[in-house]
């Protein structure tokens, strides 16, 4: 049989397993495509709920995101304040609190038509992919850019994302570093701060 | 005394906009503590008056919010036209002065958005983008009550804006309360845009105030200084490679 047929059998057959995918791509703009895909087909998949969309896209966001990048961009000049032996936890704390996070925000949107308008080489700093969304309850398209960065395995990952004019990561990283220099930099009072939000 | 308090206004603008040409380029916050406390204050009557008035007013039907949201725009283009003026812009002022005319007209006082029918795109400017052109500077982090975020030029400008508001004087003969409710109006209108986006902000935020500070200064400076911003980003992996290759 065909193998483009057995793909599409195994995705009608288990359409979720996409959700779950790491996905490959041979440029950001295709890697932020195939997200921006299944991001869009879980807002507007009518079946689930608020509560199961959040849960679908918290998954897309688990496999996806530069966790480790992220984690220590957000702690800003605290990021020295890390230990050897609080570096493991933190970085699984944060990998599940900025993707409820992003979840919960883009949960909030309807589903629409997605098209990328381009990309930018910034260097060092990655790339950053230009996408225009045009949601369903809205004339206006909305502008999402996303900062992509290549792991160690060569993979991409998103390490940020824009919404109207707002990068995410930037905007943790400054509630971070208000928190932490109110607490002289202790990172366990930031983790069980971090904690107690996840657990409302 | 009419007199004497315009001339106290025009003072403390002065004494505003000169404190802020001397702040850096980011805005810097050393009074947050007054700030939170006016940021807890707004937060009470957001969550008190605001959110409620708003989720009444979203049920609205559509062609009637997206009318009250076009006749608030349609006030602004006169703040359009001055400010396009002092800044030189005459193409965009001319733009919006052919944009009020047309939209107050034949557009039902601005209800329906007519010049936009024939091409005439909708710009905004206000004050604070003339001091900016100015080269006046953004001072420090303010919250005003009932207002929310401002860097000080920012609100400095909004008090010039308001007094250019034609609406102030087509309503000065009016009661208080019906003078009050084209600004009640706009951020009851301004709220239910951003209902999803502003309750979600506060639920997943571990520091609400922060990130209110974080989004306004994000978006004054999205437009204007995409390098700065880029700085940020390109010292962290400038960091993070250095830090790899030393282990």
């Amino acid at each position: 049989m065909n193998k483009r047929i057995i793909v599409l059998l195994l995705c009608l057959l288990f359409p979720f397993k996409l959700l779950f995918a790491d996905f490959k791509a041979s440029s950001p703009e295709e890697y932020v495509g195939l997200i921006a895909q299944e991001t869009l087909y879980v807002l507007g998949d009518n079946k689930s709920n608020s509560d199961e969309k959040i849960k679908n896209i918290t998954s897309i966001f688990l496999s996806n995101l530069a966790v480790r990048e992220i984690s220590l961009f957000v702690l800003g000049p605290y990021r020295r304040n890390l230990t050897s032996d609080q570096k493991e936890g933190y970085i699984k704390l944060i990998k599940r609190f900025v993707s409820e996070i992003y979840s919960i925000r883009l949960a909030s949107f309807p589903s629409g038509d997605f098209s990328v308008l381009g990309s930018t080489d910034t260097g060092r700093s990655g790339i950053i992919v230009k996408t225009l969304i045009q949601f369903l309850d809205d004339p206006n398209p909305t502008k999402i850019d996303w900062r992509i960065i290549k792991n160690k395995n060569g993979d991409f990952k998103i390490f940020d994302i824009r919404v109207i004019g707002v990068w995410m990561a930037q905007e943790q990283r400054s509630t971070f570093t208000s928190f932490l220099s109110k607490n002289n930099g202790d990172i366990d009072k930031l983790m069980n701060r971090l904690k107690k939000q996840l657990d409302r | 005394m009419l007199k004497f308090l315009k001339i106290n206004l025009i003072f403390f603008l002065f004494i505003i906009v000169s404190y802020a040409s001397y702040g850096n380029s980011e805005i810097s916050d050393p009074y947050e503590k007054s700030n939170r406390t006016v940021h807890e204050f707004n937060d009470k009557v957001d969550v008190y008056f605001l959110r409620p008035v708003s989720v009444g007013y979203s049920l609205l039907p559509n062609p009637i919010e997206d009318g009250i949201s076009n006749i608030l725009q349609n006030t602004g283009e006169p703040i359009n036209f001055t400010n396009y003026i002092l800044q030189g812009e005459i193409k965009h002022a001319l733009s919006s002065l052919v944009r009020f005319v047309i939209n107050s007209t034949f557009g039902l006082f601005g209800a329906i958005d007519l010049a936009d029918k024939i091409n005439l795109k909708k710009n905004d400017t206000d004050f604070d983008k003339t001091l900016k052109k100015w080269g006046a500077k953004e001072g420090n982090y303010l919250v005003i009550p009932f207002i929310g975020p401002r860097s000080s030029r920012h609100f400095a400008s909004s008090i010039v804006d308001l007094a250019i508001n034609p609406l102030n004087y087509l309503l000065k003969d009016e009661d208080n309360i019906i003078r009050v409710t084209p600004t009640i109006l706009y951020a009851v209108s301004a709220r239910s845009g951003n209902m999803d986006t502003i309750d979600n902000l506060r639920e997943t935020s571990i520091d609400y105030y922060s990130s209110l500070k974080s989004i306004y200064y994000q978006n004054r400076f999205s437009n204007q200084s995409e390098s700065s911003e880029e700085i940020i980003f390109d010292d962290f992996f400038q960091s993070l490679e250095d830090e790899n290759s030393d282990e």
